[in-house]
């Protein structure tokens, strides 16, 4: 067997660089320091170890992101993804390096030379910096392409002096650590082979160790495959174009039957699918189609995309029509029987409630059905918020000790004041209870300093008014005791 | 004849506006209970009309037309069931409805585009059978939608409310219940039945503001 690494010591910054101007400095922190940037921020004399603080300093129109290994992940998987086209065998070594078994594809790609030249130029070409290591097993590929070691070895016999060399600098350990074997005399690899076993594995744990080992190959290093997350993405060309919806829902129809043949192959489900309708000229339009929870049902898919329908007019002949499937999440397949013995009358609501919402929301779009929760703040047109549906929230407990109005106003409204005393439409209001005062908000920029009083005119009407305390001291009008 | 009558009055399916007892076809369980005691006896079947269209009928805001329906929908909130607000008219605000009682878990809040889109809406939370109530201010609505709304309510057992001006009580509405509200001097709210199943009461004065629990207060036992 042969691996051979892709290390991609750049990709802390790399996977930010993609999406913006590369003209741009770029640098990336984690805890507090800078652990990576561009071309355009090194210049600008941005170095590793320095603080946001003083990097934003020499450079003010810069990019500033915290690491986030969950994009770095995501990056790795797409490059894990290409990288299949150089071998059957790709896995994931974490945070940034992918392993490949290449042994099989030697004879494909006529010799380890050829091979790394192709993988070479495919990552010129996709933007990234690497580092490669080759080697007998994948862990000392792993530490070799750290160390940028970047002569093969392919004789198993080879590998324990070459990784005896390397220095301890590389191992993909706590500084903690590091520093635990320079207190004992490590430069290398080799001086930790040389310690005596039982010591070592006393001051060092079991792991380094076994890593160690398993570089070595006297210990089995298995791997698990890098599988392509799965996905949908199918476009049809109708026979000729037509603005007559009636005939695209056949069509439309047989996507979904491919999609929902797939997701059960893959025993997943989806939540979210796109629906495009590519026209002769133009944008096409576009079919957002949401679930609550993952599905599978055709039906259920076709009825939601049938509430999309409802409201659309065509801008014009529609050529091809195309459905790419957001994530599969997986979604075993259900035995109902058990379900419905348990707590049927309780799983039936939950699924009634989810089609109504999903109903809704194809049919309005999301942005129009929203749940409603609590914010603590004082500031009461910030004490609450709309979050979609879907989402688990966690409700907090009430903080409402004084009255507040169910209504409230999306803008304050200035209430006239004829001398001093305001009014509501047009009636004279009698002030009933407050102030209270609400004075907040002074590290945002939207600070208050209001004078909040209970209201109400001569016809009972139960209003919420206050008092700016600040510029011409007006009344305002921002709730409604309905 | 006589005898033909009788036998027919005794037709299950058969509903008598003269007894104030309600028909097999709207059982009491369906009726919800307002929470203050002056509407419910004054309401045939003790409160609102459960799986059925309500129409509140006013012209200003602020006179105590949702404190009418707090406890009631307080209480349905924590039935397993959601509540649905479509098309109102200011933004519901969290923390008041929480401290009037309501799980607001199981609230969902809907701003259609349009008022067909709003009246779709109603009539599609209505029918779901998941929503205990649906309230709606729909802009327009005109006797056929409302036929529509009121089969929805009864097939999803959901109680409507519907919030309208008194302009609409001249038209003619199959709601199973109307009230109007009339604007109150201080603390009382006057509200007239103009339509109910069984004999109206009189004019009743309700007290929203003092009964009403403002501050966070324990949520009204179930009904048994």
């Amino acid at each position: 067997m042969l691996w051979l690494c892709l290390h991609f010591y750049h990709l802390p910054v790399e996977c930010f660089s993609g999406d913006r101007d590369a003209e741009q400095p770029l640098f990336i922190s984690e805890a507090g320091r800078i652990i990576g940037c561009n071309h355009q921020a090194r210049r600008h004399g941005i170095q590793p170890d320095m603080t946001p603080t003083a990097a934003r300093a020499l450079v003010a129109h810069g990019h500033h992101h915290v690491r986030d290994l969950e994009r770095e992940r995501h990056v790795l998987e797409r490059l894990a993804t290409w990288a299949g086209r150089f071998s059957p065998r790709v896995s994931l070594q974490a945070p940034a390096a992918l392993l490949l078994e290449i042994e099989g594809s030697l004879r494909y790609f006529q010799g380890l030379e050829p091979l790394r030249q192709r993988i070479l130029e495919g990552i010129r070409q996709l933007g990234h910096r690497i580092t490669m290591g080759i080697a007998p097993t994948p862990t000392a590929a792993w530490l070799l392409a750290r160390a940028g070691d970047e002569t093969p070895v392919t004789a198993r016999k080879a590998l324990g002096p070459r990784l005896s060399g390397l220095s301890v600098a590389i191992l993909p350990v706590e500084q903690r650590m590091t520093d635990a074997l320079h207190g004992l005399g490590c430069e290398t690899i080799g001086d930790i082979r040389a310690l005596p076993r039982a010591g070592a594995t006393r001051r060092l744990g079991q792991g380094l160790l076994e890593m160690l080992q398993r570089a070595h190959g006297e210990r089995p290093d298995p791997r698990e495959n890098w599988q392509p997350p799965a996905s949908f993405d199918r476009q049809l060309q109708l026979m000729e174009a037509t603005t007559d919806l009636d005939m695209l829902r056949p069509e439309l129809q047989r996507l979904i039957d491919g999609l929902c043949i797939s997701l059960r192959r893959h025993d997943a489900g989806v939540r979210r699918l796109r629906f495009a309708l590519h026209h002769r000229q133009g944008r096409p339009t576009l079919l957002p189609v949401g679930v609550l929870a993952p599905c599978r049902d055709a039906g259920h898919l076709r009825w939601l995309l049938d509430r999309r329908l409802d409201g659309l007019t065509l801008s014009g002949d529609v050529t091809a029509i195309h459905l790419r499937a957001g994530r599969f999440h997986p979604m075993p397949g259900t035995s109902t029987a058990l379900d419905l013995l348990d707590e049927g009358r309780e799983r039936n609501v939950t699924d009634d409630w989810h089609r109504l919402v999903e109903t809704l929301n194809s049919r309005l779009g999301e942005a129009r059905v929203h749940r409603l929760a609590i914010h603590s703040e004082h500031r009461p047109e910030k004490a609450w918020a709309y979050h979609p549906p879907g989402s688990a929230l966690q409700q907090k407990a009430v903080p409402a000790t004084v009255a507040r109005p169910c209504w409230l106003l999306k803008q304050p409204v200035l209430l006239k004041s004829p001398r001093g005393k305001p009014e509501y439409e047009a009636r004279p209001l009698l002030l009933e209870d407050g102030p209270e005062r609400i004075e907040t908000g002074w590290w945002d920029g939207h600070d208050v300093t209001r004078d909040y009083y209970r209201a109400r005119t001569r016809r009972g009407q139960r209003v919420w008014i206050f008092r700016d305390r600040r510029g011409q001291r007006h009344w305002y009008l921002h709730g409604i005791f309905a | 004849m006589e005898q033909a009558i009788d036998q027919l009055l005794e037709q299950p399916g058969i509903w008598r506006a003269s007894a104030r007892h309600p028909s097999p076809v709207h059982p009491a369980g369906a009726h919800v209970p307002s929470g203050f005691s002056a509407l419910d006896s004054a309401l045939p079947g003790g409160g609102f009309p459960g799986s059925a269209l309500t129409e509140i009928l006013h012209d200003e805001h602020g006179i105590g037309e949702l404190r009418l329906v707090m406890p009631a929908l307080a209480r349905l909130s924590r039935g397993g069931r959601w509540i649905a607000m479509i098309a109102p008219p200011f933004v519901p605000y969290a923390p008041a409805l929480a401290a009037q009682g309501i799980d607001l878990s199981r609230l969902l809040i809907i701003h259609p585009a349009d008022s067909p889109q709003a009246l779709w809406s109603v009539e599609q939370a209505l029918r779901s059978g998941t929503c205990a109530a649906v309230l709606a201010w729909p802009s327009r609505c005109d006797d056929r939608s409302l036929r529509r709304l009121q089969l929805a309510a009864e097939s999803g057992d959901s109680m409507g409310l519907l919030f309208r001006s008194q302009a609409a009580a001249s038209e003619r509405s199959p709601a199973a219940l109307r009230l109007t509200l009339d604007e109150s001097s201080g603390q009382r709210l006057d509200i007239r039945i103009l339509k109910c199943r069984g004999i109206p009461a009189g004019p009743i004065e309700l007290d929203t503001w003092s009964t009403t629990p403002v501050r966070a207060q324990q949520p009204l036992p179930l009904e048994g």
